[in-house]
């Protein structure tokens, strides 16, 4: 809003404009990504740094982020069990393939639910199949090892994939600290919230 | 050239022909007439099953052109019979009554809210069983949108969708909204809750992209959960800024 028309120096800015705003940009998206309150607020300070030149525009960033920020920055939202989903991506990609289905604007009711129907058969085709490989299937690499092999069968693919990266990483930063359910390792850092997302999908997997 | 006229005397209709020769000859082949571009019973056959299988018209006519080589038939034809088909389909229902014959035949849930003082339908929500089932058993998290240019009537289409244990994603509910405003959502929202069996198997995380009336509703409806905004939605009104 008022970043196009800097106080007082406009011409010198009009020439670095895209510069500035890239700049801008990539601090807001540093600020977003941090994954920790403490970088959080560096970022914080880099971002208003950044934008000292525009008297306006960081106040109104900052009045509007001080209400959305734990729905938005990665410091908060990833101590929630958001199984991925930080963007809406999901329900876009959605929309996609259904427009691919209903492939006109003009249809009518009658018209609109029989293609939403004929997409839905096909999609929960699908979720059966991939659970039933989840049954069935266990990978080489998990077979025959302790923590893995007994869950087959139990935990979904895409969760055991995941654990097996836990795992890894856990490793990696020689921070264990096994629970007593013996499926997850707990890392204290990071990690946490992707361990109770797995304790989750494990949990739900179990339905099936 | 012929004209026709009624005698005052006699009251009678008379005819005189002026010029008994035709303005051109006979064509030998049947172009531009109707007869020569009408799909035969088999040919309609054809339509029907391709119809049924979303083949695009255009494809249809690919179709029925590789089989009689010399047919004159046009993409107007295919469209009129697909709409025969359609029609047909729904009989003399009306397409809201089709659609909730349809609903109940296929054991939907669906639920719909009408106007406050007549009897005009404005949202109707619906969800497959299996999409309920699925529902029951992966309410984590929950991503809402509505979509636009879906209908004729220009309505907004309302999607919820989850996350399987498999990352896959399936439909929760669908449903035409009238007005994007608090209460439709707020309604909308009350009647997928109504769809969870168990009290204690609430959605923990609902994310939505920046819409004040959908992120009102959120609040309202589910005040455990943890609301969640699209950062790349955010980012964009940043961006425009």
């Amino acid at each position: 809003m008022d970043r196009r028309y800097p106080s007082g120096k406009k011409d010198e800015k009009e020439v670095k404009y895209g510069d500035v705003k890239k700049k801008i940009i990539s601090k807001w998206k540093a600020m977003v990504e941090s994954p920790t309150q403490e970088l959080y607020a560096n970022a914080l300070v880099e971002f208003q740094d950044v934008c000292s030149d525009f008297p306006i525009f960081p106040t109104y960033v900052m009045t509007t982020l001080k209400a959305v920020k734990e729905k938005i920055v990665r410091a908060w939202t990833d101590h929630v069990l958001q199984l991925g989903c930080r963007t809406t991506n999901r329900v876009e990609s959605a929309h996609a393939l259904l427009k691919k289905y209903l492939d006109n604007n003009v249809g009518d009711l009658g018209t609109c639910w029989k293609k939403i129907h004929d997409m839905l058969v096909l999609q929960f085709t699908a979720i059966q199949t991939s659970f039933g490989q989840s049954v069935t299937v266990l990978e080489h690499r998990f077979k025959d090892v302790t923590l893995y092999s007994r869950l087959g069968g139990y935990v979904s693919r895409y969760s055991l994939d995941n654990i097996a990266l836990e795992e890894s990483c856990s490793k990696g930063t020689l921070c264990m600290d096994k629970e007593i359910c013996g499926c997850v390792q707990r890392t204290c850092t990071g990690y946490h919230v992707h361990s109770k997302l797995l304790l989750k999908s494990i949990k739900t997997s179990q339905f099936y | 050239m012929v004209s026709g006229y009624l005698s005052r005397q006699t009251k009678e209709w008379g005819l005189n022909i002026l010029n008994g020769v035709h303005s051109h000859a006979m064509e030998s082949a049947l172009e531009g007439r109707i007869l020569a571009g009408r799909l035969k019973e088999d040919d309609k056959k054809i339509v029907r099953d391709l119809t049924k299988s979303k083949v695009h018209p255009i494809n249809i006519l690919i179709n029925l052109k590789s089989k009689r080589q010399h047919g004159m038939t046009n993409i107007k034809q295919v469209y009129n019979e697909r709409k025969q088909i359609w029609k047909s389909n729904r009989g003399d229902k009306t397409s809201l009554q089709f659609l909730i014959s349809k609903l109940e035949e296929h054991n939907y849930a669906y639920f719909s809210i009408t106007q406050s003082e007549s009897t005009t339908i404005e949202d109707i929500f619906w969800a497959h069983p299996t999409s309920i089932k699925l529902f029951n058993n992966f309410p984590t998290v929950l991503v809402m949108n509505s979509t636009y240019k879906t209908n004729m009537y220009k309505m907004p289409m309302f999607e919820i969708v989850g996350v399987t244990s498999t990352d896959l994603t399936y439909s929760v509910g669908f449903g035409f909204v009238t007005h994007e405003k608090e209460e439709n959502f707020v309604w909308f929202l009350q009647m997928m809750r109504k769809l969870l069996k168990s009290k204690m198997n609430m959605p923990m995380v609902v994310v939505t992209d920046r819409d004040m009336s959908l992120m009102k509703a959120v609040a309202n409806v589910f005040p455990k959960n943890y609301a969640m905004n699209c950062y790349f939605h955010v980012q964009i009104f940043f961006k425009q800024r």
